[in-house]
């Protein structure tokens, strides 16, 4: 019963957790006796802390003596156990005044409120620790209605502090990051950035000097460019060597990681660290920046005096260099491609030939002053795709369908196509793109060029033109040519050096066909002015005449042929490697040729012959006793007989003469009217020199006739007739009613011309009968035959 | 002059004009002439019949060529020349050189032509 009893009383305890099960172990004798006998209040209170998962504490009479539950000791850490059940003051001596606070206002019946209190606690093995609590003080009353502890309700909100004070940071830094990046965005210099950059760094972390500098080659060399320095602190621009700054600061810049001091002559003693005390690095962070492994430049943050760098200013210091870094990148970049846009600009307009430039999305973004002075387009007018209002409307849909089909395929093009020209003319273009790819590759739209090619065109038009020219001019004269390859010993003829030689298009030409088909007495000539040619020591032209029998046809033809051998060095000499010409057929002209030395052989022997013929006639003319001006006369009219013939037989071609023609134009030249000379006979035709004969010889008939016979009176009359009787001419002169013939005494050149020059000249007979009425002429002899 | 005395001359000479002329001046010069033949027929009977000291020979006869007469009276061993309106080259006789006279030819031409061949 009383073991119940006594169970009863510490039943309070039951389900108290593990604080629970310690405070009914203890031995508690020494303070608040034993748990059975604890007053009412007491057990009360403690058995709802026992069960509340609120950390709380009962500082129990006017030392305080502890009683927590579970969630307490979690707070009390390595504090608990040994803590529970110890005056306060002792259990917390690093906070013993608070306590003792406490206890002094709880006790008189107070409460007491704290909301994030911040306290240093060794609560683990000793470690200090800095935490934030809200805390609740409240008196609890003893069995007798007055004060005897005070509970207090303990919540640590150290992780809710912590965790404001990052989001506090952190927006503290996002907030320095805006301005930072607003201050910098419209910075297009570099040592602005660096400047910018510093001045806000400095105060924002109230630091003495940020300071920016750049590494020489050597990496060594360090000239700081630029720095802020806050009031009081001196700038240290100017050139130092980094060596001087001492082996950890160098270990740790070069290997790209910070150099950070917080005391720096302590951390580093003063061998290293006096250089860096006198330069104002009482503390420092100093960032590295590599650029292709190299240390190019640096950045620090420096403080006078020592400074507990927090995490959160490092981090932001890395940040902000870093950031500034990339910015300073970006900006010389963007200088750099500012730069680069310039002088493409500053070229482009330069530029004889038109250029352009176009985004990825087709747009013109540019077109050079050469573009808009060309077409006359308003300057930007060409921009977008107004640059295809100056094309040939008829070349528009080729052009823009180049453009957009390379735009869609990213790939170099180019088009010709037709521009108009500010005077309205248009002419020919080659536009020629090539893609613009950035360092990724990525496509960035075209970089081309337009050349006025109507210039090359009408070239090209103009070497057309007179290649086919020169081709037909080829055909027309029938010029053939040939190709021979000395070394490779091979022969190439177009098909009319093929005809010329009478052979077909499809005949194979080797050297020796050639030889084979010359004439045999041209072949050795025709072979060594070949061989002359290709020699070393000769010129190297070839220019002959030679007979070839065609090879099929063996037709014979004339051939001139010249050609010209090309040389290159060889060894020490030189050697013929192409020999090339051509031949020309020469037949005709060499039939013309010799048709004309005939011609004039034969002109030239007619000639002699009739000048022997004068000679002949003037020696006999002027001959005898007569005077001298009858025997011009005689000559004058047997030379006009002569021409006459002459006349007539050239008239001919000097291929036969007409009788009639002859007798009357002989006749009428010595007596006009012919209207007493009759004619009757065929016409016929006798060879050349019968004619002049028959012309002689009718002359002196006439100018007897004329002189003595029947022309001599008014109404005498000549009768001519002819025929061909079996083959035989017969021809008569009849003179009827002249006066009186009386026969000559002596016969003289007209006598000895008809009866035996025509006599012989006709292979016959022919006499004159000086009849008294009239004189008789007959010719008998065989019909002349033509040649 | 005494000397071509009795000398007779054949004449070939198809132009009838000029044979005359010729037959003319060669009285003058004192010789005697057989002929003239016109026609190469003829001139052959001559030159193979008749008897003569020496010829003068037309090259062209109506288109026909004396070289026949001219073996005739090489083989007669009877010197001759040629006359002719060809240029020397004209003469194309495979006998051995004869004097070609080249037409229109001068009296004194002929004379000391014919005397020249009957030295």
């Amino acid at each position: 019963m009383l073991q119940a009893v006594h169970r009863d009383d510490a039943a309070f305890l039951r389900n108290g957790g593990e604080c629970g099960e310690l405070i009914r172990a203890r031995d508690w004798s020494g303070s608040l006796g034993q748990v059975e006998q604890w007053p009412g209040s007491l057990k009360t209170v403690t058995a709802l802390i026992l069960r509340s998962p609120v950390a709380m504490v009962m500082l129990w009479g006017a030392d305080g003596i502890m009683i927590y539950n579970d969630a307490y000791s979690i707070f009390a850490g390595s504090k608990h156990p040994q803590q529970l059940g110890m005056p306060v003051r002792e259990g917390w001596p690093e906070v013993a005044e608070f306590n003792d606070h406490v206890m002094k206002v709880g006790l008189a019946g107070g409460t007491l409120q704290f909301r994030r209190q911040e306290l240093t606690l060794y609560r683990n093995d000793g470690q200090p620790e800095q935490v934030w609590m809200d805390l609740d003080y409240s008196p609890v009353t003893s069995d007798d209605g007055e004060p005897a502890g005070v509970l207090a309700v303990v919540v640590e909100t150290t992780d809710r502090v912590h965790a404001e004070e990052r989001l506090r940071e952190r927006e503290e830094r996002l907030r320095f990051f805006d301005q930072l990046s607003e201050s910098l965005r419209v910075l297009t210099r570099p040592d602005e950035v660096m400047a910018c950059t510093a001045r806000l760094l400095g105060e924002h972390l109230a630091a003495s000097v940020v300071a920016y500098a750049d590494m020489g080659e050597d990496e060594d060399v360090m000239n700081i460019r630029g720095d802020w320095a806050s009031d009081g602190s001196q700038s240290i621009v100017g050139t130092y060597s980094l060596t001087t700054f001492g082996r950890t600061a160098n270990t740790a810049l070069r290997a790209n990681r910070p150099f950070i001091t917080f005391d720096t002559l302590a951390e580093l003693g003063p061998d290293e660290g006096q250089a860096l005390l006198d330069l104002g690095l009482g503390a420092t962070v100093c960032m590295p920046y590599l650029r292709e492994g190299r240390l190019t430049a640096l950045m620090a943050v420096h403080q006078k005096a020592p400074r507990e760098w927090t995490n959160n200013e490092l981090g932001l210091i890395a940040e902000v260099v870093d950031r500034s870094w990339a910015h300073v990148e970006r900006v010389r970049a963007e200088a750099v491609l500012r730069e680069s846009e310039q002088r493409f600009r500053n070229m482009a307009d330069n530029s004889p030939m038109m250029m352009w430039v176009t985004d990825p999305t087709g747009h013109c973004t540019y077109l050079n002053q050469r573009w808009y002075e060309f077409t006359g387009q308003q300057p930007g007018e060409g921009e977008g795709l107004g640059w295809i209002q100056a094309v040939h409307p008829e070349d528009r849909p080729l052009a823009e369908r180049a453009f957009l089909e390379a735009n869609a395929d990213k790939e170099d093009y180019n088009v010709e196509f037709r521009l108009r020209r500010a005077d309205g003319s248009y002419r020919w273009t080659i536009d020629a793109a090539a893609a613009r790819k950035d360092a990724d590759g990525r496509f960035m739209g075209y970089v081309g060029s337009v050349i006025d090619i109507d210039e090359r065109r009408e070239a090209e038009a103009a070497i057309r033109d007179s290649e086919r020219r020169l081709r037909l001019a080829a055909t027309a004269a029938n010029i053939g040519t040939w190709d021979l390859d000395p070394v490779a010993g091979t022969l190439k003829w177009d098909d009319r050096c093929k005809a010329l030689f009478g052979l077909p298009p499809d005949a194979e030409i080797t050297y020796n066909i050639w030889l084979a088909g010359l004439h045999p007495e041209d072949c050795e000539a025709a072979d060594r002015a070949v061989q002359d040619a290709l020699s070393p020591e000769g010129s190297g032209s070839f220019s002959i005449t030679y007979r070839t029998i065609g090879i099929q046809d063996r037709q014979l033809r004339w051939i001139s042929a010249n050609g010209r051998a090309v040389f290159e060095p060889h060894g020490e000499s030189r050697r013929a490697v192409r020999f090339i010409g051509t031949v020309i057929d020469i037949t005709e002209r060499k039939r013309a040729e010799q048709h004309q030395r005939l011609l004039i052989d034969e002109l030239s022997h007619r000639a002699k012959n009739l000048l022997a013929i004068i000679q002949s006639v003037a020696q006999q003319s002027f001959k005898g006793a007569r005077e001298p001006a009858d025997m011009l006369r005689a000559f004058e009219g047997r030379l006009g007989a002569l021409a006459a013939a002459h006349g007539i037989l050239t008239r001919q071609k000097w291929e036969a003469a007409p009788i009639r023609r002859i007798i009357c134009d002989t006749i009428t030249a010595v007596k006009a009217d012919d209207d007493r000379l009759q004619l009757d006979g065929p016409d016929l035709m006798v060879p050349p020199k019968t004619g002049v004969s028959l012309a002689m010889a009718v002359h002196e008939l006439v100018t007897n006739a004329v002189k003595y016979g029947s022309f001599s009176n008014e109404h005498g009359r000549v009768l001519i007739k002819w025929r061909v009787d079996e083959g035989r001419l017969k021809l008569a002169w009849r003179e009827e009613g002249g006066p009186p013939v009386v026969a000559p005494e002596r016969r003289g050149f007209g006598s000895r011309m008809i009866e035996r020059g025509l006599a012989a000249e006709l292979g016959g007979a022919v006499r004159i009968d000086f009849r008294p009425e009239g004189v008789v002429c007959t010719v008998d002899a065989p019909m002349p035959e033509l040649a | 002059m005494s000397e071509p005395a009795g000398r007779g001359i054949l004449l070939v000479e198809d132009e009838a004009v000029i044979a005359f002329a010729l037959e003319d001046m060669l009285g003058e010069l004192g010789y005697w002439v057989v002929g003239p033949a016109f026609r190469l027929e003829e001139a052959l009977l001559m030159a193979e019949a008749e008897t003569f000291d020496a010829a003068i020979l037309d090259v062209n006869l109506n288109d026909q060529r004396s070289y026949a007469v001219a073996d005739e009276l090489n083989r007669r061993g009877i010197p001759f020349l040629f006359a002719t309106g060809y240029a020397e080259e004209g003469v194309q006789w495979d006998g051995r050189e004869v004097d070609v006279l080249a037409k229109p030819y001068r009296c004194d031409q002929i004379a000391a032509a014919l005397k020249r061949l009957l030295a």
